[in-house]
């Protein structure tokens, strides 16, 4: 056979399955346009000189390299049920004299093409759109990238990437002909499937899961100590998805049957029967919809709310907007850095309020006498006194501590051996004491005399640090500013540390805004093959579906009951898997708060309005592909 | 007796989408009275399809009237007639046309549950039906847990089980074996006996010489018919002649 005929052939295949084909060429070119953007971005000089920027480089080039494994399972997954159509179609090209070798020749230009047009048609559109979401994540991590026109190393990896993509996908096509009999290909669809049958103790196993998965995931208290508590949960979850599709549905739907008096009535009748006929084949399908759209859900609502919940978490790390502390011995260099500050603070036009000035240190040891060593900050009482502007006097023996869970019930504290006497507990110091919240690790504040036992036990007055706690008040704008030229004059005086509110700021925006920006990558990655997977399905379901209704039409079933049950059937088809994200996603949203407590957050309202977010997203997306899937199949349906 | 069906100057034209016509029936004319029964021959393409769509209210015509039971087709509003199928006529098919997902007892059930019947009164019907079909015994089992026969058998029952006023078979025995075949048309003659009234397309000789008035159809137009003036009469050596009549006729073309 000449090349010609063989590309003419290959086309006209193409264009005659174009309701197969076109969902998967859209995948294809948006999955491809993607992988280039995100490539594209991770080039970028600037993110590459920005603080937190290597993080987020990091974590997109991670996530390119999961999107893309993610993309070939579906991209296999759609192309086998575009074959499994083509089958009779394949089957009558062997019947007609060509040899296998033949088809696969035929096989091979069809990918040839598609990936050609594909990688090409998914550049492109990355071209069009790398500027906009390169300011979309410039917007996001609020600072200006300079995001460049093309970029060559991003399009030959796309390219590269892709054609081994679509090298494997044409492999699986291979091995699907090789295995088939023509006589096989010509029948195409399986006849006379029997019903599955109910099964009462996996159904009954899969509420317990379900239940035990969702008491777990409620009762984890910190996920970084009962993570083999929460992987346990995840596991029983995702195995009661399935469990839920393939046997309590049926035990579900048999239970329906046996109602006569709900199944013989017109409008269950054959949703109830074809719904248990098709449950089947359809029950992993719909489990592997359910678990990635969670997936998908906790993905974005754990990344929005880490976006959002920056200002809470800086909250809660920061309680003044500039922190400087050096070491006692290194006082003149502090002093000039406070006169750089007296100097300039009129020219940024801010305002210093609150400043607070002690001294202190650092420390751990065993003082609760648990085993475990405690961090803890020793205050001097004279210090405590100036601050305050009162006069408590402790004895040599005796401490104050800042009143916390832990603190409060102490009636004394241990150091090297000798027990010191808690005298009193205070509610709140007027200086930075976020430590004490801190999620890593719980810190003491610990009041002493400068001259007693419990500061001379860890040499204090040798080690003594000076902190200067203050909040600049003014135009965002120029506390930012100012907070920059104090921490870059720091830098140039040496031996003092600076941290500023503002700075954490930046820096936590850039990770977070990558991770943001990824969770939405992956988010739509995961939509659009999730919605994909389910055209699929639903379309290959129409075709087997389409020789029972002729046949229902004929025995008395009016149009419109037909497209009542269609309806019916797709919006059950559709929304079950939904149905049970979302109630997975809300048994979830606890678990989604306390993993990200670790991140210094703990702000349920955030989660929840960032995961209830979420859902009306992927609801709407969801039901957009659900409109456009309807209309294809009662299109198929009704011949 | 009452005139039942009344086919008026039926013409069929399909357009296809090139725009060329093609005239698939042309001025067909006949009656049928109730419980006659009656076999339409003729060769594939001759139109015998088309003709059964249009009686079956699936297709509609080009021109001219098909009036059952004194409703014109052309009356009768879109949304009513899936209704107006299921209280009037019953269908038989060549590959019996049973759902896999139903039971022997679902498919019988399928044309009454849509017409809204009670539990009860379904089961009322079904009996008396089943032992007649003798199915009683299957009727818990699948379409594919059963054999072909068996599986008309159900499809007849069906089709019978609205009490329609018309039975349309299309080819009803061409999908089974000859014992089957045989016992489908006793059946078809008892229920003819007890005065249904039947239509059926055939192909096969022996089963139109079952019926009571065989036509023939040929390029669109009834070309002939064979009138039985006793049911026991055979006509087969006659529907013969008419067959190659016809052949003859076209040779000299």
């Amino acid at each position: 056979m000449n090349k010609k005929l063989y590309v003419k052939l290959a086309l006209t295949n193409i264009k005659n399955n174009s309701l197969m084909f076109r969902p998967y060429l859209f995948t294809c070119v948006v999955v491809i346009s993607l992988f280039y953007i995100i490539n594209s971005l991770v080039n970028d000089k600037a993110l590459k000189t920005i603080s937190g920027g290597n993080f987020t480089i990091d974590v997109m080039k991670f996530g390119s390299i999961l999107f893309t494994v993610l993309s070939l399972f579906f991209l296999l997954y759609a192309n086998s049920f575009i074959l499994k159509k083509r089958k009779k179609e394949i089957g009558l090209y062997n019947l007609l004299g060509l040899e296998k070798k033949h088809i696969r020749k035929l096989l091979i230009l069809e990918t040839v093409l598609i990936a050609f047009s594909t990688i090409i048609g998914g550049i492109a559109v990355g071209l069009v759109f790398n500027q906009m979401v390169g300011m979309a994540m410039s917007a996001m991590m609020k600072v200006p990238l300079t995001v460049s026109m093309i970029s060559f190393s991003a399009i030959i990896k796309t390219i590269v990437t892709f054609m081994l993509v679509f090298f494997i996908i044409h492999l699986f096509n291979l091995k699907q002909i090789h295995s088939v009999r023509v006589i096989e290909l010509m029948k195409g669809a399986q006849i006379g499937e029997r019903e599955p049958k109910a099964k009462f103790v996996l159904a009954v196993l899969g509420g317990i899961l379900l239940i035990t998965g969702y008491f777990l995931s409620f009762t984890v208290k910190d996920p970084k100590l009962d993570l083999s508590e929460m992987i346990t949960a995840i596991v029983f979850v995702v195995a009661a998805t399935y469990l839920l599709f393939i046997a309590v549905s049926i035990v579900l739907l048999k239970m329906l049957r046996k109602n006569e008096s709900i199944y013989y009535h017109k409008n269950n009748f054959t949703l109830i029967s074809t719904m248990l006929y098709r449950m089947k084949q359809n029950a992993v399908g719909l489990s592997n919809i359910a678990v990635l759209s969670t997936a998908t859900l906790i993905v974005m609502t754990t990344t929005i709310s880490l976006y959002l919940g920056v200002n809470t978490m800086l909250n809660n790390s920061f309680q003044f907007d500039v922190s400087i502390n050096n070491p006692a011995e290194n006082k003149q260099e502090q002093q000039q850095l406070q006169t750089f500050i007296d100097k300039n603070k009129d020219r940024y036009d801010v305002e210093i309020t609150s400043p607070a000035s002690y001294r202190g240190g650092q420390f751990a040891a065993d003082l609760t006498g648990d085993g475990k060593d405690d961090f803890f900050r020793i205050l001097p009482m004279e210090d405590f006194n100036i601050l305050t502007n009162e006069n408590i006097s402790l004895a040599s023996d005796e401490v104050m501590l800042l009143k916390d869970k832990e603190t409060a019930e102490l009636q004394s504290i241990n150091l090297d051996n000798k027990s010191f006497k808690v005298k009193n507990t205070v509610e709140e110091l007027p200086i930075d004491t976020s430590l004490a919240d801190s999620v890593d690790a719980n810190w003491i504040f610990v009041i002493a005399p400068l001259s007693g036992e419990f500061a001379q036990k860890v040499d204090l007055v040798n080690s003594l640090t000076m902190y200067q706690d203050f909040n600049v008040q003014g135009d965002a704008d120029a506390v930012s500013d100012f907070s920059h030229a104090i921490a870059d004059e720091a830098q140039t005086i040496g031996y003092v540390d600076v941290e500023a509110k503002s700075i954490y700021k930046e820096s936590l925006l850039v990770r977070f805004g990558g991770l943001l920006f990824l969770g939405i990558f992956i988010s739509a990655v995961l939509f659009v093959e999730t919605a994909l997977m389910i055209f699929y399905k639903q379309i290959s379901e129409g075709y087997d579906d389409r020789n029972r209704f002729a046949i229902m039409k004929k025995v008395g079933m009016s149009e419109k009951e037909i497209i009542k049950t269609i309806r019916k059937q797709t919006l059950i088809m559709f929304f079950a898997p939904l149905t049970v994200a979302l109630l997975h996603l809300g048994a979830g949203l606890p678990l989604v708060t306390k993993i990200i407590g670790i991140a210094a957050m703990d702000n349920w309202l955030v989660v929840l309005g960032s995961g209830l977010f979420a859902a009306i997203i992927f609801t709407f997306i969801y039901g957009v592909t659900y409109l456009f899937t309807e209309k294809n199949y009662k299109k198929i349906v009704k011949y | 007796m009452m005139e039942i069906l009344n086919v008026q100057n039926v013409k069929k034209v399909y357009q296809s989408r090139r725009g060329a016509k093609v005239e698939a029936l042309n001025d067909i004319n006949f009656t049928v009275k109730k419980g006659e029964y009656i076999a339409i021959m003729g060769e594939s393409g001759s139109g015998k399809s088309t003709l059964l769509n249009i009686l079956a209210s699936l297709d509609d015509v080009t021109e001219g009237e098909v009036m059952l039971e004194g409703v014109n087709y052309k009356h009768i509003k879109n949304d009513e007639l899936a209704a107006f199928r299921r209280q009037h006529l019953g269908f038989v098919f060549q590959d019996f046309n049973l759902l896999d997902q139903f039971s022997l007892k679902d498919n019988i059930f399928l044309p009454l549950v849509l017409a809204g019947l009670s539990v009860k009164e379904m089961n009322a019907k079904i009996k008396e039906l089943a032992s007649t079909l003798e199915i009683e015994h299957i009727l818990e089992k699948y379409p594919y847990e059963v054999s072909g026969g068996q599986q008309q058998r159900a499809a007849v029952a069906r089709a019978l089980i609205t009490s329609p006023s018309l039975i349309l078979a299309d080819e009803p025995t061409g999908a089974l074996d000859s014992r089957s075949a045989q016992e489908l048309l006793d059946l078809f003659a008892r229920f003819h006996k007890a005065g249904q009234t039947i239509i059926m397309v055939t192909h096969s000789v022996y089963a139109a010489s079952k019926a009571g008035r065989v036509l023939f159809i040929k390029d669109g137009k009834i070309n002939s018919e064979i009138h039985k003036t006793d049911m026991d009469e055979d006509i087969t050596q006659q529907i013969f002649d008419m067959q190659s009549a016809a052949v003859a006729k076209r040779s000299i073309l």
